[in-house]
């Protein structure tokens, strides 16, 4: 899923200075399930910003809406008349979400009032972890089902580099070594003897460096 | 009683019996004596399960002991907190009715069915007319010493016992009442605006008719008066155990501030003597009164919590921490509270001159006398029988032990001398509140086996009308502003709150009332639901907490969803904690009325599902504990499951021979298998265990290894323990060091050696990290096993080498009875166990000697280890198939430490034996019964009904996010087989966590949804 | 940094009280019984559990006006 966190009061306040009419305006899915953006954290959202309104005397009408996914047309006929109310808006979708409804909106100022953080996983409640960064070629059969590129902080494919200490990253001592996880799992899966085989250089040309990706599948249009 | 009397109530005892055995007559009632947290326990077990109760209770109120103290040990609850809402319960219980004042006067009958004379003094305040409101005691212009206080304050001559007491009719003091005395006053007559006061109020006697007898009068206290060294008595300074609890208590005489009696000062070196009362055959009582050492230790504890300054010492003979994570509450109390702890009894205290501070002398373990000054000092009394125990044992015909406790067997731990009278609590022993608790529930349980024909016979259910249905109205508001006499009225403008609750919107009638909970206040509610076509009640009086129920039945009889109903509490929260600031009580009651019409406005009919119930059990465990509780629910008349993982019934017990008191347990056993395999209601399954279990209370379905499918209502987890096989002290590497068990085994079969040496070691095992427990059974089965010894071989020598006696109870008889036969007890300290040498042929053993303040040496012919007990390898297994929580050192966890100790927090799931945690047979017996009891509470129900404050789950907007399933303490959501979560409103008890966390809003808890309690806040705010 | 505003000496504060029914709630019924006086400038929500407090009702209280949010369980 697609793990956000949510901006600062102070963040949001700023990007909506001289707007009269402000929609804070929820995604209820992926960022909702992170209990960052979702339509009750808008509504949470919009209620910090009307206090901070007053605090600063500021004459400003705040109000709060949310559709299921800010990544689907049909979800938006709903709110049609709320958006066109509102001066700018405050989405709390990932950046996928903000980027659809200013498309959407042509005409309409949009903030972000999330930070889309990364694809990953709850890892217990409350904490999240990243396991995914859509490379668009994916090598977990090669690495006993853990990401080297998602989760080695160099993105090395054949092994630890030398910062790699007790199991832990050199980067952090509170973060796994991504290749001491592939060493533990083969060796659990008694397939240790693969860690030797050489991963060949990998295509990065469905990752960005091959420009903004786009996937087509005339199967399911209608 | 003279003997004539006595052998003509036998006769006539026995003509009765002859009679009514020909009419075979089965009472479904049963008469509890005594109205502590024990009687009460049964009482509601009994009520809630089809049975009429009868409570009859000395005091003016029912609490007993539990509502005098401040807070638990070792969790540090509050007392009245937890005992508070179970004395509102059983007040209004439809099935039970609380006869104060009263006392027993004469017992007639059998088993099944007794005619049972009761009297009752005069009250003096009519129960039907007081409201409880409290005026006439404010008005009371006499002072008098408070017994319930300790003396350590004063009450009015018409009082009630405690704030929160049940019922809360006020009762006069007739020998402290100026105008019974002298004939002029009658003040509370005057003021009593409900007539309520009575002053030709007379005895009653009347006769009631019941099956069963439960005797639960409790203990009185030591008067440590007789022990003059101690000062108490001579110097204000010096109180008891209980009166420091009242100090401790916020609603006590300094109000929760630490300050001892003479000057009101802050003491700051406060001392606890132990065992004052007890463990003295010579000047006070013999026994151990089982819970000192632990309340000390908490008062020690709650004393630092209020006041920082405190500096706690607790003298001690023994330190008895003998119960369920009691050890790791001392520790704790020692190493995070810097509570002292001194072995050494204090042997006097004299007063200081003008400090009033105390000199206590006590000597040290190695002899040497110390005077240290104190501030303050605290006896820890203990418990004994009532003055007048005998007189009370002849009218029910049981008899007492030596000490003047009811006399029970090790295996029939709640039965008296007479059939068809049972026992429960202290009156059978000294014991703390969840073993109490556990014998009010078993009492319960073996009342309902006795009774089980009559189940249901005296109860009756009261016809109601049809429900109105309400659903799309619009709301039309009814709301009734309570005068409550003078309490509300003096400080509140009634008229005013009327007037503004008229100017709400959906408001269509408002008035006041003198008294709305009175009689003619509630039927006057009832008219106006009619004649105003009302569909959502409010009533401005008091606290929900009490009076909600009693308004809901209201409007349920003038046909009203009682959902539909809510109290604005404008009494405890306004009027009463603001007087004299009139017109500002007014305005916040104006507002706490409005509030309450805003929420009143979102209310919708709730509707409560019910489901059936498989009047069946699982037993899961074959030991004593599994094998009691079968047979308790199947002799109720439900059919039993019983499933025993070994090939034989039994568990630990097949390696048992003796009790303490040298009962025959091969015998028992053998008894109770038998009974076990051949009770037509008790299916049998050996050598099988619990593959998976689904379903909730009253529907589960199980699977057993062997293929077998099982439906039932619930579960009774007695899973049992293990012995710990130790590996300390070189066993296994000598044939001379043996453990208890395993003498035990050989000392039924040949006498001990003559001139042997037997040298025990306590705590194998036990009471230190990683099991940093009391094992509860070490120090009496060496005790046991050393008097066995003394008495086969009188010129055998036995050597206990203990860290601490633990021979809680009236256990401790059998302590005095080694010392006496000769045993010898050398204490050791865990950091300097004593060393063995296994060279030899004999083993030789050294250590350290606190009396003699030196190292000692000794050979033994046999080294006994006493090792402990440890939570069954299958719990770990049991523990993950019903998601039961384990404490630190691997026993089950009970819903509540002290109020519900064989429950799991998961309705129909319950908990008895060693899974539990280390207990005695005879502990373990009550509580297997208990299980019953509180299994027998399910299984009586043809339906249960899910309660109305629970959580709604709205399947269409949930996102199957996983926040509630993870937070609910009570598994009540779940992932369902279409993988999307769903909730299981059976089992949901209405806190709303789940509805706080969801992120889609999809739960909403009945009664405080969203939407109502948001009205709430902008009517708080002045927005409506 | 923006100087605090200056309170008023006759100003009390608007305080909106969240408890539980099974301690908080007893406890301030309690202080009733007990006749223990205290301003009246609090209003007391009682909810299942402090659990069930959802910070909307926190948001909403001040948004109203409401000077300070009491939450006891």
């Amino acid at each position: 899923m697609i793990v956000g966190k949510q901006k600062s009061i102070d963040e949001v306040w700023a990007m909506i200075q001289g707007y009269k009419k402000v929609l804070v305006f929820g995604c209820n899915t992926c960022v909702a399930v992170c209990h960052a953006g979702g339509n009750k954290e808008a509504e949470v959202m919009a209620s910090m910003l009307r206090m901070k309104a007053k605090q600063e005397n500021v004459d400003i009408d705040i109000q709060d809406s949310g559709i299921e996914r800010q990544c689907e047309h049909e979800f938006f006929e709903s709110v049609t008349e709320r958006i066109e109310w509102a001066d700018a808006i405050v989405s709390m979708a990932c950046g996928i979400g903000v980027q659809f409804t200013a498309e959407k909106f042509s005409t309409k100022p949009l903030m972000p009032g999330i930070n889309t953080t990364f694809l990953g996983a709850t890892e217990k409640p409350g904490v999240w972890t990243e396991k995914c960064q859509a490379c668009g070629n994916c090598i977990l059969g090669m690495t006993a089902g853990i990401c080297p590129i998602a989760r080695c902080a160099k993105r090395l494919m054949n092994g630890p580099c030398g910062g790699s200490t007790k199991g832990k990253c050199e980067i952090s001592k509170d973060l796994d070594c991504a290749w001491q996880l592939i060493i533990d799992r083969l060796t659990a899966l008694n397939r240790l003897n693969e860690y030797e085989t050489l991963i060949p250089i990998k295509d990065w040309s469905t990752d960005r460096a091959g420009g903004p990706r786009k996937v087509v599948r005339e199967d399911v249009m209608v | 009683m003279d003997i004539t009397a006595n052998v003509n109530q036998q006769l006539e005892i026995q003509e009765s019996k002859i009679e009514n055995r020909k009419s075979k007559i089965t009472k479904g009632a049963a008469l509890i004596v005594g109205g502590g947290i024990g009687g009460m326990q049964a009482a509601l077990d009994l009520g809630d399960s089809g049975f009429k109760v009868h409570m009859v209770q000395r005091d003016s109120s029912i609490g007993g002991t539990m509502v005098m103290l401040d807070k638990t040990f070792p969790t540090g609850d509050c007392s009245m907190c937890m005992i508070s809402p179970k004395m509102v319960e059983l007040g209004r219980h439809a099935n039970i009715d609380v006869h104060t004042l009263a006392e027993v006067v004469s017992v007639e009958g059998e088993p099944g069915n007794y005619h049972v004379k009761i009297r009752q003094a005069p009250r003096f305040v009519d129960p039907d007319k007081c409201t409880g409101c409290g005026i006439c005691e404010k008005k009371c212009p006499k002072l008098v010493t408070s017994v319930f206080e300790q003396g350590l304050t004063t009450r009015k001559a018409i009082y009630s016992l405690f704030a929160q007491a049940v019922p809360n009719t006020r009762v006069i003091d007739k020998d402290n009442c100026l105008f019974f005395q002298r004939g002029r006053c009658r003040a509370c007559e005057k003021f009593c605006t409900s007539k309520a006061i009575n002053f030709d109020d007379t005895e009653k006697n009347y006769e009631l008719h019941v099956g069963a007898i439960i005797l639960s009068p409790g203990l009185a206290r030591y008067n440590p008066i007789k022990r003059q060294e101690l000062g108490f008595g001579r110097f204000k300074n010096v109180i008891t155990s209980l009166q420091f609890e009242r100090i401790l208590s916020a609603s006590g005489p300094y109000m929760g501030t630490i300050k001892r009696p003479l000057d009101e000062k802050h003491p700051v070196k406060v001392a606890w003597i132990q065992c004052v009362g007890s463990r003295d055959p010579h000047r006070a009582n013999p026994w151990c009164s089982s819970v000192c050492c632990m309340y000390a230790t908490k008062q020690a504890v709650i004393a630092k919590e209020h006041d920082n300054h405190i500096h706690p010492t607790i003298f001690y003979m023994d330190m008895r921490a003998f119960g369920k994570d009691f050890d790791k509450y001392v520790d704790r109390a020692k190493n995070q509270y810097g509570v002292r702890y001194i072995r050494s009894m204090v042997s006097s205290v004299h007063e200081q001159a003008r400090t009033g501070n105390l000199i206590l002398r006590y000597s040290l373990e190695n002899g040497q006398f110390m005077d240290e000054i104190f501030d303050m000092v605290i006896l820890s009394i203990g418990f004994e029988p009532h003055e007048d125990v005998k007189a009370f044992a002849e009218q029910f015909g049981i008899e007492l032990n030596t000490h003047g406790f009811a006399k029970t067997e090790q295996f029939t731990p709640i039965e008296t001398s007479q059939p068809g009278i049972f026992v429960t609590g202290t009156f059978q022993g000294p014991k703390d509140i969840p073993e109490t608790v556990t014998q009010g529930s078993a009492v319960a349980g073996k009342t309902m086996s006795m009774l089980s024909s009559a189940r249901g016979t005296e109860v009756s259910v009261k016809p109601l009308p049809p429900e109105t249905d309400v659903s799309g109205q619009e709301a039309r508001i009814g709301v009734f502003v309570c005068h409550c006499g003078i309490n509300i009225a003096q400080t509140v403008h009634i008229d005013q709150v009327v007037s503004a609750a008229k100017e709400m919107k959906n408001v269509v009638h408002a008035e006041n009332m003198l008294y709305a909970c009175a009689q003619d206040g509630q039927e006057k509610i009832k008219q106006i639901v009619k004649e105003k076509n009302l569909n959502r009640v409010i009533v401005a009086s008091c606290t929900p907490r009490t009076h909600q129920p009693l308004f809901q039945e209201t409007i349920r009889d003038a046909g009203l969803n009682k959902y539909l109903f809510e109290l604005a509490d404008i009494r405890e929260q306004c009027s009463w904690c603001h007087m004299g600031q009139n017109e500002k009580a007014t305005e916040k009651a104006i507002k706490i009325v409005n509030m309450v019409i805003a929420k009143a406005r979102y209310f919708e009919p709730v509707h409560t599902a019910s489901f059936n119930v498989t009047p069946s059990a699982l037993v899961i465990g074959g030991g004593i504990a599994g094998m009691t509780a079968a047979l308790s629910i199947a002799d109720q008349g439900f059919s039993v499951h019983l499933v025993e993982k070994e090939k034989q019934l039994g568990g630990l017990v097949n390696k048992l021979y003796r009790t303490l008191d040298q009962s025959d347990v091969q015998s028992f056993l053998e008894k109770t298998i038998d009974a076990v395999e051949h009770h037509p209601k008790i299916s049998v399954y050996k050598g099988v265990e619990v593959k998976k279990t689904d379903g909730f209370v009253g529907n589960f379905k199980t699977q057993l290894s062997n293929q077998t499918d099982i439906d039932h209502g619930v579960i009774v987890i007695a899973v049992g323990g293990e012995e710990y096989k130790p590996g300390e002290f070189s066993y296994g590497k000598h044939n001379r060091i043996i453990v208890q068990r395993e003498l035990e085994k050989r000392l039924e079969k040949t006498a001990p050696e003559s001139g042997a040496h037997y040298v025990m070691i306590q705590c194998v095992g036990s009471r230190e990290e990683s099991f940093n427990y009391c094992s509860r059974v070490c120090c009496q089965d060496a005790i046991k096993n050393a008097i066995m010894i003394k008495e086969k071989s009188p010129d055998a020598h036995v050597t206990i080498l203990y860290r601490d006696i633990r021979t809680y109870g009236l256990r401790e008889d059998y302590y005095k009875k080694a010392r006496d036969l000769g045993v010898r007890f050398i204490r050791f300290e865990v950091d300097k166990k004593p060393e063995i040498d296994i060279e030899s042929a004999k083993p030789k053993l050294k250590l350290f000697d606190y009396m003699l303040n030196r190292e000692i040496e000794m050979t033994a012919d046999y080294v006994v280890l006493s090792t402990g007990l440890r939570p069954h390898p299958s719990m770990e297994k049991i523990s993950k198939l019903y998601k039961l929580t384990r404490n630190l050192d691997g026993f089950f966890l009970e819903a509540h430490v002290k109020l519900r100790p064989v429950d799991f927090p998961f309705e129909g799931v319950f908990l008895c034996g060693l899974a539990h945690a280390p207990k005695n047979l005879d502990e373990t017996i009550s509580q297997a019964l208990a299980a019953s009891g509180r299994a027998g509470v399910v299984l009586s129900h043809d339906k249960l009904s899910a309660s109305g404050i629970i959580s709604k789950h709205n399947k269409q907007i949930c996102m199957s996010c996983l926040s509630c399933v993870r937070i609910c303490p009570f598994d009540s959501p779940y992932i369902d087989e279409t993988g999307k979560v769903c909730h299981n409103e059976v089992k949901c008890m209405g806190c709303g966590l789940c509805a706080a966390i969801c992120p889609a809003k999809a739960f909403q808890v009945n009664n405080f949804k969203d939407d109502q309690i948001l009205a709430m806040i902008d009517a708080c705010a002045g927005l409506n | 940094m923006e100087e605090p505003k200056k309170i008023p000496r006759d100003w009390e504060p608007d305080i909106l009280a969240f408890a539980c029914h099974y301690c908080a709630f007893a406890a301030a019924d309690l202080a009733g019984v007990m006749r223990l006086s205290y301003a009246p400038n609090v209003k007391i929500i009682r909810l299942p559990c402090t659990g069930k407090l959802d910070y909307i009702y926190v948001l909403r209280a001040f948004e109203q006006g409401v000077d300070g949010v009491f939450c006891a369980g």
